[in-house]
């Protein structure tokens, strides 16, 4: 979690699919070297986190 | 054994087994470690899909955040939507996971072990769901 945090707080920094708005699950996910975080907005529309994954080469 | 013994007792029997799952899904998922590795070097992330692991992460936690809300609580919040939204997601019916499960033939059988467990763990949550509302 601590980790993912880090992530969300650079994530402007990150890849993220789609470019704008959201997929019809209403996810996004941002990419930042091997790692990747998946968001959905709240009601309010504020992004929040559901999942952080790293791909370990 | 009377059809209203059964429904008060399935309930029960469901929630043990979504607990029991929920164990062997950690372990399933600790034993895709390799081929995940694997499976993040050769597939280059594409920038206008999810790739098959942020998939199947994002199914895992939808799904695992279910069946954890009926372990513990023994019920799930809007329960009816719960429902709908289940339905809808069937593992398989994601074309990254469905092209990934039957082009790799052969290959990546933790992964599509783990895939497999996954779904039913869904099948599990709405098994219990349906007869929750049945026996209500």
């Amino acid at each position: 979690m601590l980790c993912s945090g880090r992530f969300y707080s650079n994530k402007k920094r990150a890849v993220r699919v789609p470019k704008t708005g959201y997929r019809q699950d209403s996810s996004a996910a941002y990419r930042k070297g091997n790692e990747y975080l998946i968001v959905r907005p709240d009601n309010s529309g504020v992004e929040k986190i559901v999942t952080y994954g790293v791909n370990d080469d | 054994m009377t059809k209203a013994t059964l429904n008060t007792q399935n309930p029960d029997i469901t929630r043990h087994y979504i607990s029991h799952l929920l164990q062997q899904l950690t372990e399933d998922y600790k034993n895709t470690k390799e081929e995940r590795k694997k499976l993040a070097s050769l597939s280059p992330a594409s920038r206008e899909e999810f790739t098959v692991l942020e998939e199947i992460e994002l199914l895992t936690a939808d799904i695992r955040g279910y069946a954890s809300q009926i372990q513990v609580r023994g019920k799930i919040e809007k329960e009816q939507q719960a429902i709908e939204r289940l339905q809808t997601m069937q593992v398989l019916d994601v074309p990254t996971i469905a092209k990934f499960y039957f082009v790799t033939d052969g290959d990546y059988k933790q992964i599509k072990a783990y895939i497999r467990m996954l779904d039913y763990l869904r099948l599990l949550i709405l098994e219990y769901l349906h007869s929750c509302q049945s026996s209500h």
